[in-house]
């Protein structure tokens, strides 16, 4: 029987348009992303999980089946669940409950059927993605050769599990409540399953619990796959291992569970009691039928049909709708599956090694108005249709029509009452936002802000929304074609930039960006939102008309009636409302794109990569000529943060310091400022402009001798006119302008705005790029890694600001003053600084303090008090660090100044820290929690070390240079920490760093380089040189890593070019370096190694009086890795941490081994009860499985 | 009081549902008598303003003032009680609740009349000791007389009841009859039914209906009048009833105590085992019906 039901199921399915809509819309998917991703369509900027993967290498094929088979949740839903729904939708559950069919054929003849389609439907993502790789016209280092297997296996361990699971659940819930209702609500649930998930993935101790609960196992296969190397990405099939095999083992039997329970608890009976209680009939009703013959008095009523009290209509329409839309156990199950999801993800704001940050209000709103759009988005969806269909759906709908209501009384209340829904639920979440803010301790509570954000930017893009998912339902007519049209539409919406349609204009209903900063506001970009909004808003009028002249009233249903109907219904009042908005939504949008393209430039990513091609093919050659220098920096900034204008007038001394005369100059200058003075001293004539590609050329009227001086005076205005996309144009921010040296002009090349990708170049006609100068190449380190226009220059800057606010430049505060409403500060470098500088100012508060004769200053946001004692201590911690291990400290104070969140940095300048209020005012450290990173002190070490590593010592523009600056800037900050908490509390933060390390090798973009010869690349110069530089000083002592580093800075410092380069430190390390070491420099600077260790097993057995023996076997490999990770196993004669640990995690023998062999047995004999024991316990070295390197130690049998 | 219905012609693809339907309708009960798919209920529609039709024109006549049914149908709503074949309620609400939102809905805005309104009309329909009970809990014929409740909202001029006793015991039945009765005295009430008692117990006129086409009108009694003296009845074995069916115009056979009793429509007496019979309105219904299949005459030989 169950192969029946089986196959007269599949056969329906077969015959179902649907099906077949399906498969072509995830086969089209397949195929467009992989075109996308494999380079065939220029415009598109798809690019898919870094350079070097190709597209259908087994890994990139998981990822991509993956998630278009997360897409398929919403068509798993409509398939498995109506298929166990539609006897009871149809009513037709008597034939088969009646028949001689077993309960297991019924529900399984179906289940399996539906599951059948579904895998045909989804097979077609992979028959996509494999068709698409044919195309002519593909990137070819972008596509490999293709595997059958690497198309199958996905569908292996992800997608048909998946399918399974999704598809259990949907159908029990379907087959069990007999609604279809619940099905919706599971997959929202599902959805926050996966979405807690996720938020777990941000400390690395709960990462295991992220990948076992995640439904989907897209966790998992990230934490399988999280440390492969990009070798291993292109060539190695995803298997079930691991993470993932216990996820989908986990998963599965969750499906089959509930199958087992749907099996068990499923009735093939008439469910009584449908709908509720049915008391008996009055028993008078018996009698009724004379009564009925009694006249009863019919009374006298008014009837009133003016338009006025058919508002009242609307308004209790509305409120009818919307109470039976919120009013039930479904809306209540999304709701709180949402605010368990806000609760849990409230857990982890913007965690940063671990440590999370109060619960300040704009990061609650992100979390509110970001994650939480998903949900918001399914409800509109389903809402949207639930309502248009409500009448229908009770078949009520032909009284609720004949009714004398105005027509566009019914689709105006379903609209309204569908923004009711999402207002709702913001204010809900407003609530619970503040809830979990007091629960966390903090009583900082901005209910205004939390209305602008929620009830008003976030609830209007809900409205617009609404808006048109009731439009189409209105029109489609179908209620599960418009959820499909509707997914249609947000898939469109995601990927439609990533396919070169970038502007605003024509995606609805999108707005320009705003960030909140708790220092600027939303700044000057809510002007630029409103009229966006504005614009939409014109444009959702115009769709709910169509809604009002599509609607189905009655039983015309035929599309040539429904033309006629509207017509008819394009009355006056309709045409003056289409007349009005149409003009309203001409009128913004000329009004935005005079704006956006005539004030402003409007272009797309693919034409800046081109202007950057332009750029690199007509000006590289220009790199050679001999070009000034810059030795000095004399600034009047004036910032006008009220208005956002600013303006700078600028004086540079340069210096020819090469022995060839200069003829031409090429100046690069900002796109925007204008320009009132720009006059070289001896002059220079200008040649050509095109500040689109390279700024200016000028050729100097006398070439400029080797060894000359001169002057360039400038005078240029930033002016803010209008918005663009990005928002508001603006120069000074109202409280937080940052202005760096990126806005004034430079000489010479910039080599840095060339384009990286190699697909890119490559779609340009660029050659691959060849990366950082190679460490030898004495041409390139003429320059230092950080200008190539300046070496060591003076810096003075007066800037004025508006009254009230506090300007801040680096160097010492040298004079202050007020007049005309403004306030002045002056700046003055005390020794040599870098070309590195920015002005900011802001309404601050500053805290003072000071370290031996140095004054130490945080410039701080009112309400960020929460880390300064930490900042203060890390500030006075390194320089103590660094003053006794270095040289002295070059200034007189040592300033951190806050600024707004629009980037999360921290840099330093020369006595002048910026540090973003992203990473650091908000950390909220747990002074009791042992495993807390406190890295407000930590980023602050960091930055102070800079002062040295960087402002004193700094690399040639060159391979390996970064080790200098950011690696022993990472160096020092972990000897300041270690020497605060203790070597203990290290651990956890290395852990973060290897992590870093690992996994941004698996994603480098170009080629891995040791760490010595490191491209600029991050995470080798502060993860993984975190990581080395504490080994090293762990085999050859702290005090012999320092005092090489004290030797190699007086050598350096101030150094005029040829800079230093990595070879040069090296050298020092080398020499300070035991001779058994010697391999530790090779392996961590000159290349990539990584070691396989792993203890075996561990035994113990007490000899006697408290004395311990233990056995203990482990295993170590040592490999050297290329760089796209292909290992090479190298012979082993290393020192390797031994180590047996109590029961407290303390080590009760650890000392460093000679091991050569793969496999060594130690016998050791230790003091105390052993609990784990291994071999480089404490993860000093890179090894792609850190945790099995200790074991647990077991008593030895008799 | 006058619905005039000229030349209404509706069809769905090759399907005529209406062809040419011309019908004069005063106040009182019009039934509109059909067998299933005759077209009875895209008339209902059309007059309730829920269904175009492509050709003709509907007017109601009141006092002087003409509603245009088909383009003004706004107006006609004002006017307008319906109650559909078939229709669903929403089970949660209580009958009162549900009745108050039509009521309102319907233009009575003022609350105190609205309430005295609601109450007459579901003591009228006997559900007032029902009206706190939950609209999913009632039975097929509470159902119907709430949905006769519902049409009798506001007062209206035109009532449209399409085919209201269907699925209603026969006590129900006369329940909802003698209701429409009280009703009809006022104003038009179209009642559509494939039932013939329906039509000749309660209807001063009615029409006959058949694939879109009107074939007979007229107050019943005198349609039936006009059949006397050429109805036959006789009393036939089952076997011989498919060759009398084959000889002789049979309009209707039933089934009486094991033989079969047929009934002949002939101007002359088809044989000695015939026996002239008072035509009823069912005569009147199965005549026109057959008048559409073929012309009627032959001679008696069964």
């Amino acid at each position: 029987m169950l192969s029946a039901i089986f196959r007269f199921e599949f056969a329906r399915h077969v015959r179902a348009l649907s099906t077949y809509v399906y498969f072509l819309l995830f086969g089209s998917l397949g195929f467009l992303l992989m075109t996308a991703a494999a380079g065939a369509i220029p415009q598109a900027s798809f690019n898919f999980e870094g350079e070097k993967i190709l597209v259908n290498a087994p890994y990139a094929l998981t990822v991509l089946i993956t998630i278009l088979g997360c897409f398929g949740l919403l068509v798993t839903a409509a398939v498995a669940g109506r298929a166990a729904y539609e006897d009871f939708d149809h009513r037709t559950e008597p034939f088969f409950f009646t028949a001689p069919i077993r309960k297991i054929d019924y529900l399984g003849g179906r289940f399996l059927a539906a599951m059948a389609i579904l895998l045909i439907v989804y097979s077609s993502i992979g028959l996509g993605l494999y068709a698409a790789t044919w195309l002519p016209g593909l990137d070819p280092a972008k596509v490999g050769p293709n595997h059958v297997l690497a198309y199958v296996m996905p569908y292996l361990t992800s997608l048909i599990p998946n399918l399974l699971l999704m598809g259990a659940v949907f159908f029990s819930l379907a087959a069990l409540t007999r609604r279809i209702y619940p099905v919706y609500v599971g997959s929202v649930v599902m959805l926050t399953g996966y979405l807690i998930a996720s938020t777990l993935t941000d400390n690395i101790d709960t990462r295991w619990v992220a990948a076992l609960i995640d439904p989907f196992g897209s966790n998992a296969l990230d934490r399988v796959t999280e440390y492969w190397t990009i070798a291993e990405k292109n060539g190695r099939l995803v298997g079930l291992e691991g993470l993932l095999l216990w996820n989908r083992v986990l998963w599965l039997g969750v499906a089959a569970a509930i199958a087992v329970f749907t099996w068990w608890r499923f009735r093939m009976q008439y469910a009584a009691g449908r709908a509720g209680r049915r008391p008996a009939e009055p028993a008078a009703d018996v009698l009724a039928a004379d009564a009925m013959r009694e006249r009863v008095e019919m009374p006298r009523c008014t009837r009133d049909f003016r338009f006025g009290p058919s508002l009242v209509s609307l308004l209790r329409l509305t409120w009818l709708s919307f109470v039976e839309t919120v009013k039930n156990v479904y809306f209540l199950v999304i709701l709180l599956s949402g605010l368990l999801f806000l609760v849990v993800a409230a857990r982890t704001t913007e965690s940063i090694y671990g440590t999370p940050t109060y619960p300040v209000t704009h990061d609650m709103m992100t979390i509110a108005g970001g994650v939480f759009y998903l949900f918001v988005l399914i409800l509109i969806t389903f809402y949207a249709g639930e309502l248009v269909w409500r009448e229908r759906d009770a078949r009520a709908d032909e009284i609720i029509d004949s009714l004398p209501l105005p027509g566009w009384t019914l689709p105006l209340s379903k609209l309204f009452a569908l923004l009711l829904v999402p207002v709702l639920l913001q204010a809900i979440l407003m609530a619970a936002c503040m809830a979990v803010q007091l629960a966390k301790g903090y009583t900082h509570l901005e209910p205004l802000l939390y209305a602008k954000q929620l009830l008003g930017i976030d609830a209007i893009d809900y409205c617009l929304l609404a808006a048109l998912a009731i439009t189409v339902q209105a029109i489609v007519n179908n209620k599960y074609l418009g959820h499909f049209v509707m997914v249609l539409y947000y898939l469109a919406a995601t990927f439609m930039g990533q396919f070169g349609l970038e502007h605003l204009l024509y995606r609805y209903p999108e707005h320009s960006r705003y960030t909140y900063s708790d220092m600027n506001g939303y700044g000057r970009d809510l002007g630029p939102v409103f009229w966006f909004d504005a614009y939409w808003g014109a444009f959702a009028v115009l769709l709910v008309l169509a809604a009002r002249l599509f609607w189905v009233r009655g039983l015309a249903t035929g599309w040539r009636w429904r033309w006629r109907l509207a017509r008819r219904r394009f009355g006056g009042p309709e045409r003056a409302v289409a007349a009005g908005a149409g003009v309203a939504f001409l009128a913004l949008g000329g009004f935005i794109f005079y704006n956006t393209n005539v004030l402003h430039r409007f272009r797309t990513s693919f034409e800046r990569e081109t202007l950057a091609a332009k750029y690199e093919k007509g000006f590289k050659w220009m790199a050679q000529l001999p070009q000034p220098r810059i030795v000095s920096v004399t600034l009047n900034v004036d910032l006008y943060p009220r208005t956002g204008g600013v303006r700078v007038r600028g004086r540079y001394e340069l210096a020819n310091k090469t022995a060839q005369p200069i003829d031409e100059i090429l100046v690069g200058v900002p796109e925007r400022w204008r320009f009132r003075r720009f006059e070289f001293t001896p002059a220079a004539r200008l040649e050509g402009e095109d500040r689109s590609i390279y700024g200016r050329l000028y050729r100097m009227q006398q070439p400029l001798p080797a060894g000359a001086v001169g002057t360039l005076e400038f005078d240029m205005e930033g002016v803010p006119r209008g918005f663009t996309a990005d928002g508001a144009e603006t120069y000074a921010e109202p409280n937080g302008t940052f202005l760096d040296e990126d806005a004034l002009p430079q000489f010479g090349y910039n080599a840095a705005r060339e384009l990286s990708k190699d697909s890119t170049r490559r779609r340009n006609g660029l050659a691959p790029r060849t990366g950082a100068a190679d460490i030898h190449d004495l041409e390139a380190r003429r320059n230092n890694y950080i200008s190539n226009d300046a070496d060591w220059l003076t810096f003075d800057a007066v800037i004025s600001t508006d009254a009230g606010q506090t300007a801040v430049a680096p160097g010492e505060l040298v004079r202050q003053w007020s007049g005309g409403g403004r306030s002045f500060f002056e700046y003055r470098t005390r020794a040599r600084t870098l070309n590195l500088w920015s002005v900011l100012s802001a309404r601050y508060r500053v805290l003072r303090d000071h370290w031996n004769d140095v004054g130490l200053e945080i410039y701080y946001q009112p309400g960020h008090e929460f880390d300064l004692a930490r900042m203060m201590k890390g500030m006075k911690d390194a320089l103590t660090y660094c003053t006794e291990n270095f040289s002295p400290f070059q200034n007189k104070t040592l300033k951190i100044v806050e600024f707004p969140r629009y980037a999360s940095f921290a840099q330093s300048l020369l006595a002048t820290i910026p540090y973003s209020e992203g990473i650091g005012f908000i950390a909220r450290v747990d002074p009791e929690n042992e495993d807390d990173i406190d890295y407000p002190y930590y980023v602050t070490a960091h930055e102070v070390a800079h002062q040295w590593w960087a402002h004193q010592a700094i690399g040639a523009n060159v391979q390996g240079s970064t080790v200098m600056s950011e690696s022993l800037a990472e160096y020092t900050a972990l000897m300041v920490m270690k020497r605060e908490f203790g070597a203990e509390h290290m651990r956890r933060f290395l852990k973060y760093e290897m992590d870093k390390y690992l996994n941004g090798r698996s994603r480098e973009s170009n080629r891995e380089m040791p760490l010595g010869r490191n491209d600029q690349q991050a995470y080798i110069y502060y993860d993984k040189g975190s990581v080395v530089f504490y080994a090293l000083q762990d085999y050859i002592g702290e005090e012999a890593v320092n005092r090489a580093l004290r030797t190699y800075l007086q050598s350096v410092a101030y150094q005029e070019p040829p800079y230093t380069t990595a070879l040069e430190l090296e050298a020092r390390l080398r020499e300070a370096t035991p001779p058994q070491y010697a391999y530790l420099i090779d392996d961590m600077f000159d290349s990539i190694t990584l070691y396989e260790n792993s203890a075996v097993e561990a035994k113990y057995r007490e000899v006697s009086n408290g004395k311990y023996e233990v056995t203990l076997k482990v295993k170590a490999r040592k490999v050297k890795a290329d760089e796209s990770g292909v290992e090479r196993e190298v012979p082993l004669a290393d020192w390797i941490d031994i180590g047996v640990f109590d029961a407290k995690k303390k080590p009760l023998y650890l000392a460093k081994h000679k091991i050569d062999k793969h496999e060594t047995e130690f016998t050791l004999t230790v003091d105390a009860v052993p609990d784990t024991a291994g071999i480089d316990p404490w993860n000093k070295l890179v090894d792609r499985q850190p945790d099995d390197n200790t074991t647990r130690v077991t008593k030895r049998g008799k | 009081m006058e619905l005039r219905i000229r030349n209404l012609s509706k069809s769905y693809g090759a399907l005529q549902a209406l062809n040419d339907v011309s019908l004069s309708i005063g106040a009182g009960i019009f039934g509109l008598l059909g067998p299933n798919g005759a077209g009875k209920s895209t008339l209902m529609r059309i007059l309730a303003t829920l269904q175009e039709a492509d050709a003709g024109e509907v007017t109601l006549e009141d006092g002087g003032q003409e509603i245009d049914v088909l383009r003004h149908k706004e107006s006609l709503r004002r006017v307008l009680g319906y109650l559909p074949q078939e229709f669903g309620l929403y089970p949660k609400v209580a009958a009162w609740r549900m009745l108050d939102h039509l009521a309102e809905l319907k233009g009575v805005r003022n609350r105190s009349e609205r309430r005295a309104l609601v109450e007459a009309l579901l003591r009228q329909t006997h559900l007032w000791e029902a009206r706190d009970q939950r609209l999913g809990t009632f039975s097929g014929g509470m159902k119907q007389r709430f949905g006769i409740a519902q049409a009798l909202i506001g007062d209206p001029k035109l009532i449209v009841v399409d085919e209201p006793t269907a699925g209603l015991d026969p006590e129900e039945r006369v329940r909802f009859h003698n209701l429409l009765s009280e009703i009809g005295e006022r104003v038009v009430v179209i009642l559509s039914t494939h039932i013939v008692s329906d039509v000749s117990e309660l209807c001063p006129a009615m029409a006959i209906l058949d694939r879109g086409l009107v074939l007979a009108s007229g107050d019943p009694t005198e349609l039936a009048a006009s059949l006397r003296g050429r109805i036959w009845q006789a009393s036939v074995e089952r076997a011989e009833l498919a060759e009398c069916q084959a000889a002789l115009p049979v309009i209707s056979s039933r089934l009486s105590a094991g033989r079969t009793l047929i009934r002949v429509f002939q101007e002359q007496s088809p044989g000695p085992d015939f026996e002239p019979v008072a035509p009823e309105v069912e005569d009147v219904y199965f005549t026109a019906m057959r008048s559409t299949e073929r012309p009627a005459n032959g001679a008696a030989s069964c």
